[in-house]
């Protein structure tokens, strides 16, 4: 019985460290393309909305 | 400690390790702080304007659930129980994946566009539901990192070769005040960035460790020390000497799907991501990171026994005849076993990589429960009318607060149990309420505030769970006994007080 456990922990050890050395190399590569875009899309939304925060100002008094 | 104290411990810890750390440390302090530019308002603080895909969103998931605390916790269980402690891992990753291949729980609250839980509680149930989960999610949430710095203060100043009380009291100060001084500025934008450059250090720090660890001993030798030193039951979970046992298998199970769906510092993950696809997958391959963060710290808890059991010193210490050893004491001995066997410059990089899974966790915790006692908690209270960036004011300032009681509680509390049972018992104040008040409110129309108000109350039984409690009343249970009574008893509140105090159909 002591093989079986002995034989089982073995497989989950290396496979699993396997997959997340894998992963770990995934993550970093695509992760950082994901925080350049998340990046992008911030920035993109901070001038959208700095131009509708001016956009106001710039109509003529008295307009509804 | 004291028992320690006079064995003169040698340390690697060399310059180029400090060079490392503090380089570290700062480039995670500038990069937080520079995402502040991008808040604009709540949801940008809260969830990052809702815009991480799926990789990024996994880095944060692993680089937060893997705290510095939770190796610390693991390999107390690994030096204890061994290889059998592997199960739980398991166990943890399977519940990880059924929550990523069903999207159990997280899928509707994305669909939903919450921000929080206790929003949920509001839409589905009432506002007072929302208050009540809110304050004891957060109250459940802050006690259960209240071990936090001291675990991880035991870690740094093991390393470190620091041995004075106040040096580690300075170093986890200036640890929590560079964490609170980007988190309360940039908020979830900063979490996530601060993450993904937390990850990529604590990985590499993981997996190289492993690697050291197997050259130095050699795979067939830790096998066969632990079956000298535990014979069968340093490997089988389902031996009571092992530790574990069928019924704490259970509760872990539970634990491990609990804390993918229901915790709140996991769920933000899923309600900061761009869409449900993106939430089902960032759970599927987050299963992996549920896997190894503990795997990985069992595997150094086991590595800790070996070299204890070298040592015929410190075997006198943490493994002596016929005595129960001190949890605080049993804590240090996977670090004193690290610094002693890996190389300077190595054990920098290590360090880096543990104060980065410390940090990656106490941002999100921090950030996590300041928002929800903001918007759960004291918007509600104060009807609503509070701007944006009130809010955010408010959130910050609670920030503060729950920094400073982290200071104080960590120093404090007498550790008796195993730390991890510690984290459980305390996370399960909430989770085992929550587990009945979410499944009910998503996926069973019949139930009802009364019902989610019972959940909730049931629920705070937990704490009899915690041994300065269990001391009080003059019992002793265990942990995963009071913990699957407490969860069966919410799940009985919720469907019993749902029948018999229905929600009263609104007339048109």
């Amino acid at each position: 019985m002591q093989d079986f456990w002995i034989q089982l922990w073995s497989l989950v050890w290396f496979g699993g460290l396997a997959i997340f050395s894998v992963l770990a190399v995934l993550v970093t590569v695509f992760g950082g393309a994901d925080l350049i875009a998340l990046l992008a899309s911030l920035r993109r939304r901070h001038f959208e909305r700095q131009a509708a925060d001016t956009a106001p100002s710039q109509e003529p008094p008295g307009q509804p | 400690m004291d028992a320690l104290a006079n064995l003169n411990l040698a340390t690697n810890f060399r310059t180029i390790d400090w060079a490392i750390v503090v380089t570290f440390l700062s480039a995670s302090t500038v990069l937080g702080m520079w995402a502040m530019r991008y808040i604009r308002d709540m949801e940008d603080y809260v969830v990052a304007g809702r815009s991480v895909r799926t990789y990024l969103g996994t880095a944060s998931l692993i680089a937060t659930e893997l705290g510095l605390v939770t190796v610390m916790y693991s390999a107390q269980m690994g030096f204890s129980s061994a290889f059998a402690a592997f199960s739980v891992a398991v166990l943890a990753a399977v519940a990880g994946l059924l929550v990523g291949l069903t999207g159990f729980i997280v899928v509707p609250l994305r669909r939903m566009s919450v921000m929080t839980i206790p929003e949920f509680y509001e839409r589905r149930y009432s506002r007072g539901v929302r208050v009540m989960g809110g304050l004891i999610l957060a109250v459940s949430g802050i006690l259960n990192m209240g071990m936090f710095l001291k675990a991880d203060s035991m870690f740094i100043t093991s390393v470190m070769g620091m041995n004075s009380d106040f040096q580690l009291k300075v170093a986890m100060t200036i640890v929590l005040c560079l964490v609170l001084m980007y988190t309360t500025v940039g908020g979830m934008i900063s979490v996530v960035f601060t993450d993904y450059l937390q990850f990529v250090v604590m990985s590499l720090g993981l997996v190289v460790t492993s690697i050291l660890l197997m050259i130095h001993f050699g795979w067939s030798n830790i096998v066969d020390t632990v079956g000298q030193i535990k014979g069968e039951a340093g490997f089988n979970p389902l031996m009571a000497d092992s530790g574990i046992g069928p019924s704490y298998l259970v509760w872990m199970f539970f634990l491990g799907l609990i804390s993918a769906c229901v915790w709140q510092t996991s769920v933000m993950r899923a309600t900061s991501a761009e869409s449900e696809a993106v939430v089902r997958r960032t759970y599927s391959w987050g299963s992996v990171g549920f896997l190894i963060r503990f795997l990985i710290p069992y595997f150094w808890g086991v590595c800790a026994l070996v070299f204890v059991w070298q040592h015929p010193q410190l075997k006198g210490i943490f493994l002596p005849a016929n005595v129960k050893v001190d949890s605080s004491l049993q804590l240090r001995a996977m670090p004193i076993a690290l610094s002693s066997l890996m190389p300077a410059g190595f054990i920098g990089l290590l360090t880096a990589g543990m104060l980065a899974a410390a940090m990656s966790t106490y941002n999100t915790y921090l950030h996590t429960w300041s928002a929800v006692l903001t918007q759960d908690f004291v918007a509600p209270l104060t009807g609503n009318r509070m701007s944006s960036r009130t809010r955010i004011l408010v959130a910050r300032i609670i920030m503060c607060l729950i920094a400073f009681f982290l200071l104080v509680w960590g120093l404090w509390y007498p550790l008796g149990e195993r730390l991890w049972d510690y984290m459980a018992i305390t996370g399960a104040i909430y989770f085992t309420g929550a587990f009945a008040t979410l499944t009910g409110g998503i996926y069973w129309k019949g139930a009802s505030r009364a019902g989610a108000y019972g959940a909730f109350l049931c629920g705070f039984m937990m704490v009899v769970g915690l041994k300065p409690v269990q001391d009080l009343l003059g019992v002793n249970w265990r942990g995963e006994y009071v913990g699957l009574t407490v969860t069966i008893g919410a799940c009985v509140a919720l469907v019993a007080l749902s029948l018999l105090f229905p929600e009263r159909k609104k007339e048109v």
